[in-house]
C-alpha cells in the first residue's frame, strides 16, 4: 500500500476515492440484482378480497361506470373493488405486458378489435364455463358475437359505435333510403348551389368504406381462415361505385380530412356525412341535423353495413378471483347499470333494453344508431385484421382518389398482405 | 482486481441469464410432450402415467355446450380421468381453486410455468360441434440445466488470450483495453452464436423456442458492459497503479449508468427483436431472415414505393434537398442580416426565427392544410396567377415539394442563427484590408467569409443531416407517405411496419438498417470534420 501510496496526488484523496469504488460497485451489484430479480421472481398475486377494473373512460362515461362498480361495491362489503383509469394510448401496452407478468386487472374494458391478439396469446379467460343463456340474452346478438373469437366466448358487451348517416335537415328535408336517392338529391342541391357538397366520409379508410363493400356484396375475408375476399369483383365494384360519386357525379369534396368535413356540415355546405356517434360531440351549437341507417345500394338491393365495433368487459385469465370477477361483470353490463351509463354517459350500450325504454323510444338519435347495429358487419377480431388496414388503404387511395384501376389496386393490396404473411 | 470483479459478476450474470433460459426451454419441451402424448393415449393414459410416476398430476377432459343452447360458445366439463382419485368430481364443480387451473386448461393450449419451478401443460383438439377433447400433465422442475460447452470454451479461451495478453505487455500499453474488449466479445459471441442464428442444438420443437426478447437484450447488454467494463477497469488501474483519471472514471460513472440503463438497453432489446418473428401470437426467432427480407426486397421490384433501396433513395434525396436549401436561405438571410446599413435588424432576426419557436407538429399540420387542393392557401395563391389547382399529395414530386417546402420552413432559422454567429466573429478588418487592396465583394466573400464559416457551419451541416434523415414527423404529418407510400422516408416506413401493421421484428430489423447508415454516415463525416481541422 505504501509503495503505491506516495504516488498519489493528495492524500485527501484516498476517502473519497474509496467511496466513490465502493458506490459504483454498488449500484452495479444493485442493478444486475434488479435485472435478475426482474426477471426471474415470481409476482405475488392481489389480495383475495380486491377485484381492480381498468378501463380508458373519460368524463361522464367514467362517472357513469364508476356509479356502476360503486352500485356492485356496496353489495358485496367484504369486497374492495376499485376502478382504475388507464390512458388509452398506453391501454393496449399495458394490458399485453401487465397482464402475462400477473400485474394485470382482474376485469378490463376496451375495443374488441383486440380480442383475437390477446385469447390467442392466452390473456384472456374464455367465459363459456361462467356465462349463461340469461346473461348473454340481454344484449343484441351481434353484440356478443363480435365478442367470440375462434369458437369461445371472451367478453360480455358494454356498448356498441357503428357508422350511420348524419343528415342537414336544412338542405334535406327527410334522409334517402337507397343510393340512387342519395345520388339524385345531392346532385339537385349541388346544381342549385355549386358550393354545397353531397357527402363525405373519409374515402381512403377501409373502416368507412366498409359499408358500400358489404353493400355491395364483398368482404373482406372468405371464411374464417385468413383468406382474403377483397380481390373478389364486388369489392372492386364497390370501389368503382365510390369513385364515380366523386368524380363523375362530382357529390364528394375531392380532398376530405375529418376537420374539412365538419366545417363543411357545420356551415351547411355538405348534406350528408358517414359518421359514428362521435360525430355527435362536433355538433354542439349546431341545429337541425339528423341521423339515419345508411341507404340500401341501389345496384344490389342490400343495405350498407358498417362495422360493428363493441366494446367489451374481459376478464383476465390470471385474475385469482374468476367468479368474483364474473359477478361484477354480469352485473357492469346488467339493465340497471346500462341505464346509468346510456342516460348520464352518453354511450350506445349494448342492451336491448334500453332501447324499449319509454324516455328512449323518442330518442331519434339512439334509435337510429339502435337500427344500424342490426345492419352492421361485427369487425373482425382476428389479430391478423391488424395488418390489413394499411395495404388496403392504399388500395383506396390509388383506385378512387388517385384513379388508379379498383380490381388490380385491390390486387395488389392482396398481394402485399399475403407476403407479409408468408 | 476491480475489472475482474465486475467481468466476473458480468460473466455470470449473463450465464445464470443463458441457463434459465435453456432450463425453461427443456422443461416446457417435456411438459407439453407429456400432454400431447396424454391426448393421443386418452384416459388409459392416464393409468398408465400415473404407474410410472414421471408426472405429478395428468387428467384427460372432454368439454362441450350445454344440450340444446342457442350459443354454441357456451361450455360444461366433463372429466374422463384423471391421476388423483376424486379429482374428476371437484373439477366438475369447478370452485376448488386448486382444480380451477385443471380445469382452465380445457380451454385451450396452454403451458405456464409453476412458481416451484415446474410445469404445466395442454393439449387441446377439436372433435367438431363446439365439443373438444383436452388433457394436462404437471411436471416436476427438470433437474439440472445442460452446460453450453462449446461456448463456454470460447469463452474461457477469450479469457485465457485476455489474461496472457495483459501478462505480457508492458502495463501501460494503449492497446491492451481493446485487445481484452475484442477477446471478451468472441468469447460471449460464442455463447450467443446458436440462438441469433435460430439454431438449437437441444431437440426442442420449435413452438417451444419461443423468444425471449428480454433475455437476449439482457445478454447483448453484458456483451457490450463487459468489455466496457474491462476499458474502465483498465483505465481505472493505470498497469499495476491508481490511473490519475480515476475522479474523472467516478465523475462519469452515474452518467454511464444512466446511459447504460435508458439508452443501451433499449436499443439493444431493439436489436434483439429484429431477429423475431411474431406468429400466431408467439414471438419466434427467425434469424437474419428479416434483414434478408429487406435488403433482397423481396416480392417487388427494386424501385417500387415499398422497396427499401427506393425508400433510401427518397431519404437520401428528402436530407440532400432541405441541406442545401437550409443552409443557402440561412446563410443568404444571416448575410443580409449582416449588413450594417439595415435597419430594424433585431425585428427582422425574431421575426425569422419564429418557425423554429413554433412546435414542428404544429407547422407540418398547418402547412398540409394550406396543401390542400380545394381550400388551401397555396392553390388560392396558385390560382392568383392563373395556376389551375394543383393536387398536391397526388403525384410524387408534388408531394415531395410539399414536404421539403414545409421542412425548409422548419430549418432554415437554425443554419441562419449559426451562420449569423459565426459571420460576427470574423473581424471586420480582414474586409477592410480586402477592399483596400481592391478584392471585389464576390472574392471578399469567397475568401475571406467562407473559410471562416467553415468551422461553424460544417458540423451545423452535419448535424442538420442526420436531424432530416430522421425528420419524421413532417414526412408523416404533411404528405403521410402519399401517393402510395412514394414520399415515406425510412423512418416513417420502419413505424408503418411496426405500429401499423404490427410487425415488430421486420421494423426492428429496418431501425437497424437505419442505424447501420448513421454510423457509416458519422465515420464518413468524423474524417471530413478531421481533415476540416487539420
Amino acid at each position: 500500500m505504501n509503495r503505491v501510496g506516495h504516488r498519489r496526488p493528495a492524500a485527501s484523496f484516498e476517502p473519497w476515492s474509496s467511496v466513490v469504488v465502493r458506490g459504483l460497485l454498488a449500484c452495479l451489484l444493485l442493478l444486475a440484482s434488479v435485472a435478475l430479480c426482474a426477471c426471474n421472481a415470481p409476482t405475488a398475486a392481489a389480495p383475495d378480497d380486491e377485484i381492480v377494473l381498468w378501463h380508458a373512460y373519460r368524463g361522464e362515461e367514467r362517472a357513469a361506470l364508476e356509479a356502476g362498480v360503486a352500485a356492485w361495491g356496496a353489495r358485496h362489503p367484504q369486497v374492495r373493488v376499485r376502478a382504475l383509469a388507464v390512458p388509452y394510448d398506453a391501454f393496449v401496452d399495458k394490458v399485453s405486458l401487465a397482464v402475462p407478468k400477473g400485474n394485470g386487472p382482474d376485469v378490463f374494458i376496451f375495443g374488441h378489435d383486440r380480442l383475437g391478439d390477446w385469447a390467442q396469446r392466452g390473456l384472456l379467460e374464455p367465459l363459456g364455463f361462467l356465462a349463461d343463456e340469461s346473461v348473454l340474452d340481454r344484449h343484441p346478438r351481434e353484440t356478443v358475437e363480435a365478442l367470440v373469437y375462434g369458437d369461445e366466448l371472451y367478453g360480455l358487451p358494454l356498448a356498441f359505435k357503428c357508422l350511420a348517416l348524419y343528415y342537414d335537415k336544412a338542405l334535406v328535408p327527410a334522409p334517402p333510403v337507397t343510393t340512387d336517392e342519395l345520388e339524385q338529391v345531392a346532385r339537385a342541391l349541388r346544381s342549385r348551389n355549386p358550393s354545397v357538397w353531397g357527402i363525405a366520409w373519409e374515402l381512403e379508410s377501409l373502416y368507412f368504406h366498409a359499408p358500400w363493400l358489404y353493400g355491395f356484396g364483398g368482404a373482406v375475408y372468405r371464411d374464417d381462415a385468413d383468406t382474403l375476399a377483397l380481390d373478389a369483383p364486388e369489392a372492386a365494384r364497390s370501389l368503382a361505385f365510390v369513385r364515380a360519386w366523386r368524380d363523375d357525379a362530382r357529390i364528394i369534396p375531392p380532398e376530405v380530412t375529418s376537420a374539412l368535413t365538419t366545417a363543411l356540415f357545420r356551415r351547411h355546405e355538405l348534406a350528408f356525412v358517414v359518421s359514428g356517434p362521435w360525430f355527435r360531440a362536433e355538433l354542439s351549437g349546431h341545429d337541425g341535423w339528423g341521423v339515419a341507417p345508411l341507404p340500401v345500394v341501389s345496384a344490389t338491393g342490400q343495405p350498407a353495413r358498417p362495422f360493428l365495433g363493441v366494446e367489451g368487459l374481459f376478464l383476465n385469465r390470471r385474475s385469482p378471483q374468476k367468479r368474483l370477477a364474473f359477478d361484477l361483470m354480469v352485473a357492469l353490463t346488467g339493465d340497471e347499470a346500462a341505464r346509468t351509463r346510456f342516460t348520464s354517459g352518453g354511450q350506445l350500450v349494448a342492451n336491448q333494453a334500453i332501447y324499449e325504454d319509454a324516455g328512449v323510444r323518442a330518442d331519434a338519435f339512439a334509435q337510429a344508431f339502435r337500427a344500424q347495429a342490426a345492419r352492421t358487419v361485427p369487425l373482425s377480431n382476428r389479430p391478423h385484421m391488424r395488418r390489413i388496414w394499411t395495404p388496403v388503404k392504399d388500395a383506396l387511395s390509388a383506385a378512387i382518389v388517385h384513379g388508379a384501376e379498383p380490381a388490380g389496386a385491390l390486387r395488389k393490396a392482396v398481394e402485399e398482405i399475403a407476403r407479409v404473411d408468408r | 482486481m476491480l475489472a475482474t470483479v465486475v467481468a466476473v459478476a458480468l460473466g455470470t450474470f449473463v450465464f445464470h441469464r443463458y441457463a434459465a433460459e435453456r432450463g425453461d426451454a427443456i422443461g416446457r419441451a417435456r411438459a407439453e410432450q407429456a400432454a400431447r402424448w396424454l391426448l393421443t393415449h386418452g384416459p388409459a393414459g392416464v393409468d398408465d402415467l400415473r404407474r410410472s410416476g414421471t408426472v405429478r398430476l395428468a387428467g384427460v377432459a372432454f368439454d362441450a355446450p350445454p344440450p340444446g343452447s342457442r350459443y354454441p360458445y357456451l361450455r360444461r366439463p366433463i372429466w374422463l380421468a384423471h391421476t388423483e382419485p376424486g379429482k374428476v368430481e371437484a373439477a366438475l364443480s369447478r370452485d376448488d381453486p386448486a382444480e380451477k387451473a385443471a380445469a382452465d386448461a380445457l380451454v385451450q393450449d396452454e403451458l405456464v410455468r409453476l412458481p416451484d419451478g415446474g410445469y404445466r401443460a395442454a393439449a387441446g383438439e377439436r372433435l367438431g360441434g363446439g365439443e373438444r377433447r383436452a388433457a394436462f400433465v404437471e411436471l416436476a422442475p427438470p433437474p439440472r440445466v445442460e452446460v453450453p460447452w462449446p461456448g463456454l470454451a470460447m469463452a474461457m479461451l477469450a479469457a485465457l488470450v485476455f489474461w496472457w495478453d495483459l501478462a505480457r505487455r508492458e502495463p501501460a500499453s494503449r492497446s491492451r483495453p481493446v485487445v481484452g474488449a475484442l477477446t471478451v466479445s468472441v468469447g460471449v459471441l460464442g455463447l450467443l452464436a446458436p440462438r441469433l442464428l435460430a439454431v438449437d442444438r437441444l431437440e426442442v420443437p420449435a413452438s417451444v423456442g419461443s423468444a425471449d426478447v428480454t433475455g437476449t437484450a439482457m445478454l447483448l447488454a453484458g456483451v457490450v458492459l463487459a468489455p466496457l467494463a474491462l476499458v474502465a477497469g483498465a483505465g481505472w488501474r493505470h498497469g499495476s497503479r491508481p490511473s490519475p483519471h480515476r475522479v474523472a472514471y467516478a465523475y462519469i460513472g452515474p452518467a454511464l449508468l444512466g446511459l447504460g440503463v435508458l439508452v443501451l438497453v433499449p436499443f439493444l432489446y431493439g436489436v434483439a427483436l429484429a431477429f423475431t418473428r411474431a406468429s400466431h401470437g408467439e414471438v419466434v426467432w427467425v434469424g437474419l431472415s428479416n434483414f434478408v427480407d429487406i435488403l433482397s426486397s423481396a416480392g417487388r421490384s427494386l424501385t417500387e414505393p415499398l422497396s427499401f433501396y427506393f425508400t433510401l433513395v427518397v431519404t437520401l434525396l428528402w436530407t440532400l434537398a432541405n441541406v442545401v436549401l437550409h443552409t443557402g436561405i440561412g446563410l443568404g438571410l444571416a448575410l443580409i442580416l449582416k449588413e450594417p446599413t439595415l435597419r430594424f435588424k433585431g425585428v427582422y432576426r425574431v421575426l425569422l426565427i419564429i418557425p423554429w419557436a413554433v412546435p414542428s407538429y404544429i407547422t407540418a399540420l398547418v402547412w398540409k392544410g394550406m396543401f390542400n387542393q380545394q381550400y388551401g392557401l397555396v392553390n388560392h395563391l396558385l390560382a392568383g396567377v392563373g395556376v389551375a389547382p394543383v393536387a398536391w399529395f397526388s403525384e410524387f414530386w408534388t408531394a415531395f415539394t410539399a414536404n421539403v417546402v414545409t421542412n425548409t420552413w422548419l430549418g432554415f432559422p437554425f443554419m441562419m442563427v449559426v451562420s449569423l454567429g459565426a459571420l460576427q466573429s470574423i473581424p471586420s478588418d480582414l474586409y477592410e484590408a480586402a477592399s483596400v487592396d481592391g478584392a471585389s465583394k464576390w472574392q471578399q466573400f469567397r475568401h475571406i467569409t467562407m473559410p471562416l464559416l467553415r468551422p461553424a457551419l460544417v458540423p451545423a451541416i452535419i448535424l442538420g443531416s442526420v436531424w432530416t434523415f430522421n425528420m419524421f414527423n413532417i414526412i408523416y404529418l404533411v404528405s403521410g407517405g402519399q401517393p402510395n407510400h412514394s414520399t415515406d422516408i425510412l423512418i416513417t416506413q420502419a413505424y408503418r411496419f411496426a405500429f401499423e401493421q404490427d410487425r415488430y421484428g421486420y421494423a426492428a430489423a429496418y431501425s437497424v438498417l437505419i442505424f447501420f447508415i448513421l454510423v457509416i454516415w458519422s465515420f464518413f463525416t468524423q474524417r471530413f470534420t478531421r481533415s476540416e481541422e487539420a
